[in-house]
């Protein structure tokens, strides 16, 4: 596996010299960027002439990843050339009748092949119910084929975010999976959060699918912006700021909590969208963030993503964290990457973006799942 | 820029640093700076919401619980009295039978009185000295002798009374050897009699001395149902104690079978009570709410045996702290399915109107408050709960919040 990667910002143009991706030919090319260079078109268009025979596939953020560093208002390409790795992309638009449980299954299905080994999936972020896409895609998946991969994002507007898949106009209702095929390639994953949840545990009295409404029979809305007091008149972005740890058992401390960020609020009905769904009788708590806990987070999936590789040298990591993270470590967002680095090896290309949700297992014999704060990483490593 | 960064620079670097490549290091600082401040409030004004929000929930719970603790203080009385209800009507019945008995004495007594009197001062006038003398003796001893209640005893006694009768050629040998037979007398003590009085008064004499042996009987009979209702006043009073609600030295065996003989009436007519009871040590506990626990499990015991079969309680010391308790009856047993379940309140099998499904649950909390434990295992045709008993139950600590309210 070969990597060339390179960053474009509006002020300083490309980074690196463009002509080293001349005659590169890679198979498979990430672009992560925000939504306006996508909207701009002129970057992709750049791109689509640059790799002619590559999969171009990537999304807007709400940060992208290249190396250990963060930057806003810019565009991480990533190009990989695989020795003996097949790819083949496939992209799905949700509509009315087609919702995200049908996108997952679609998906899946137009992947399958007994030589699949891997799936990374890149989605819409605001319009897709990232439970049911979950569930769509793991009901058809071979049980030792995973899927990993983030929802979209939009800087900390939580408007509009798109994907693209190569000279495709890029779309801001589609969901794109990337399958790997061959016996050449290993991937490792691992997903953590490093959130600690704290004050009273509320049921959750009113909601449906992934819709809030009422915590205690008191309207959440409410209980956000007691709690957010002056940062209130920044909803729904600083919702992030206490994100929810649901339980259905509040006092079952074996089984994992599930976490779920804010995605829009609405006034007139005093609900909250969240990434996921907020299953209706569960309990939900208040999440703070601890910067040395985050970063041991992010440290941690690292950790889980190259226990199963048996690679001398891991070439790889696609690192999908939650903008959550990136709104509370502010200037010490690179921390967290730079952890992730440490524990790859400074050999291995990273790229990524801040997502509006992360796909991943929990752990190797669990199904995908969404996730929301976390830091998830894959890790690939190609043999020769 | 951040007020204190200024002011370090303003310490340390005599004021702004002009130089144009540290400007955007000093901004990022300066950012920095406000965020941490920023973060530090959110950080605060959680902390605040969260100590205001715990303390008011803490103040429901606690009255919440002050509630849930009354609603158990009243139904663990109601169950107490619907228990006492089921007591006293038993009790009731106890008390029936020998104040009947009483009753009955004296109204015998008064009938026969002046006929007992009347027969005695004919007696005496047509006797001498010697012979009063002598009767009257006969008479202590027959007052001092131990009652004969066997009949086939007394079957015995009448044919050797009659015959010594007929050896002397009485006349009425059988009717008077009887009668003597009936108050006591046996062949030796008609020896006394035939000494006393010769054929003519014979009959007089024995009439006297049944009418005083019939007398003796009735008293007796009234003394025995006297102590039956003072035996069950002084079960009630110890099953009762005085000291409710505190903590007292108390023998269990005594307070087992004060509760079996409140129950008799339940167990007396087809349940064989088998007593294994051990010397075992005084326990310090709550001892009226013990004596409810005693009481529902062998209330329970009756019921599942439906008034009929074998019930085993087992006392004995278990180590050196605590005393060993077990209930065994030979009813059908409990359904496995239910074994997890009947503690819990309002889990009964008894049909509408005949269980509340509170008493065992009272019952394990009751034992709890105790530190003892209790276990049941059941098979069909034998039915153990066993409980563990520590020797000193200490008071239970009421925490200060809710001494408060």
């Amino acid at each position: 596996m070969n990597i060339k990667q390179n960053r474009w910002q509006k002020s300083t143009g490309w980074e690196q010299d463009i002509n080293d991706f001349k005659n590169f030919s890679p198979n498979l090319v990430f672009i992560f960027a925000s939504k306006t260079i996508i909207t701009d078109k002129t970057l992709l268009q750049e791109a689509n002439a640059l790799f002619p025979e590559a999969q171009i596939v990537g999304c807007s953020t709400a940060g992208e990843i290249i190396g250990a560093q963060v930057s806003d208002d810019s565009a991480v390409v990533t190009a990989i050339k695989f020795k003996a790795t097949k790819v083949r992309v496939k992209s799905v638009t949700l509509g009315d009748d087609k919702n995200s449980y049908w996108a997952g299954e679609a998906l899946i299905k137009s992947l399958l092949d007994t030589k699949l080994k891997h799936v990374v999936v890149i989605s819409n972020g605001t319009k897709v119910n990232g439970d049911a896409l979950v569930k769509g895609l793991n009901e058809f998946l071979p049980q030792e084929v995973k899927v990993t991969g983030g929802l979209a994002g939009d800087g900390a507007d939580f408007e509009q975010t798109f994907t693209f898949h190569n000279n495709e106009t890029p779309s801001d209702n589609s969901v794109i999976a990337i399958g790997f095929y061959g016996d050449k390639l290993q991937v490792g994953y691992g997903s953590m959060g490093g959130w600690d949840a704290f004050g009273p545990q509320r049921k959750v009295t009113r909601a449906t699918g992934n819709i809030l409404y009422e915590l205690d029979g008191e309207s959440a809305l409410e209980i956000y912006k007691k709690y957010l007091g002056d940062k209130a008149k920044e909803l729904p972005l600083s919702a992030l700021l206490f994100p929810l740890c649901l339980k259905e058992d509040p006092h079952d401390k074996n089984t994992p909590s599930v976490v779920r960020t804010i995605l829009s609020v609405d006034e007139n009905t005093q609900s909250m969208v969240f990434a996921g769904d907020i299953p209706k009788g569960w309990y939900a708590q208040f999440m703070k963030a601890n910067f040395d806990h985050l970063v041991e987070g992010a440290e941690k999936a690292a950790t889980a993503s190259i226990e199963s590789l048996t690679a001398a040298t891991n070439q790889f990591g696609l690192l999908i964290s939650c903008v959550g993270r990136k709104l509370v470590l502010k200037q010490r967002t690179d921390e967290e990457l730079e952890a992730v680095q440490t524990i790859l090896g400074k050999n291995a290309a990273m790229t990524g973006f801040y997502s509006y949700g992360e796909l991943s297992p929990f752990a190797h014999s669990d199904d995908c799942r969404l996730h929301n704060q976390t830091m998830t990483v894959a890790t690939f490593s190609e043999s020769e | 820029m951040h007020k204190l960064l200024k002011r370090q620079m303003n310490r340390y670097l005599d004021g702004e640093l002009n130089d144009e490549k540290y400007r955007a290091f000093i901004e990022a600082v300066s950012i920095a700076y406000d965020q941490f401040d920023e973060d530090h409030a959110l950080t605060e004004r959680s902390l605040e919401l969260v100590s205001e929000e715990f303390i008011e929930r803490n103040e429901s719970l606690v009255r919440a619980l002050k509630e849930l603790k009354e609603t158990q203080s009243q139904l663990i009385k109601s169950e107490k009295m619907a228990v006492l209800g089921q007591l006293v009507a038993g009790i009731a019945h106890e008390l029936n039978t020998p104040v009947a008995a009483i009753l009955s004495v004296l109204s015998t007594l008064n009938d026969h009185f002046f006929v007992i009197i009347k027969d005695l001062l004919h007696l005496m006038i047509n006797l001498n000295e010697q012979e009063q003398h002598e009767f009257l003796n006969i008479c202590m001893t027959l007052l001092k002798s131990a009652d004969i209640r066997s009949s086939s005893t007394i079957r015995e006694n009448r044919k050797a009374i009659q015959a010594a009768l007929i050896e002397k050629n009485i006349p009425s040998a059988s009717s008077l050897a009887h009668k003597l037979a009936a108050v006591g007398f046996n062949a030796g003590g008609i020896a006394l009699v035939l000494s006393v009085a010769g054929k003519e008064q014979m009959v007089t004499l024995v009439e006297s001395i049944y009418q005083v042996g019939f007398t003796k009987i009735l008293l007796s009979d009234a003394k025995k149902a006297s102590h039956r209702i003072a035996n069950l006043v002084k079960a009630l009073k110890l099953y009762s104690h005085t000291d409710q609600n505190a903590l007292v030295e108390t023998n269990i065996v005594t307070d087992i079978e004060t509760t079996l003989t409140i129950l008799h009436n339940k167990l007396k007519r087809a349940i064989i009570v088998n007593k294994k009871f051990d010397v075992v040590p005084t326990v310090i506990c709550y001892a009226d709410e013990l004596n409810q626990v005693w009481t529902n499990l062998i209330n329970n015991a009756i019921d599942a045996m439906k008034g009929k079969g074998v019930l085993t309680i087992r006392i004995k010391p278990q180590g050196d702290n605590a005393i060993k308790l077990e209930f065994e009856d030979t009813g059908p047993g409990i359904k496995s399915e239910h074994l997890k379940e009947i503690f819990d309140p309002f889990f009964t099998t008894k049909s509408k109107g005949k269980g509340t499904g509170l008493g065992l649950s009272i019952c394990a909390g009751i034992l709890e408050k105790h530190r003892a434990t209790i276990k049941v295992v059941s098979t069909p045709g034998k039915t153990v709960f066993q409980i563990i008993l520590p020797l000193i139950t200490t008071e239970v600590t009421i925490p200060a919040a809710l001494q408060a309210c």
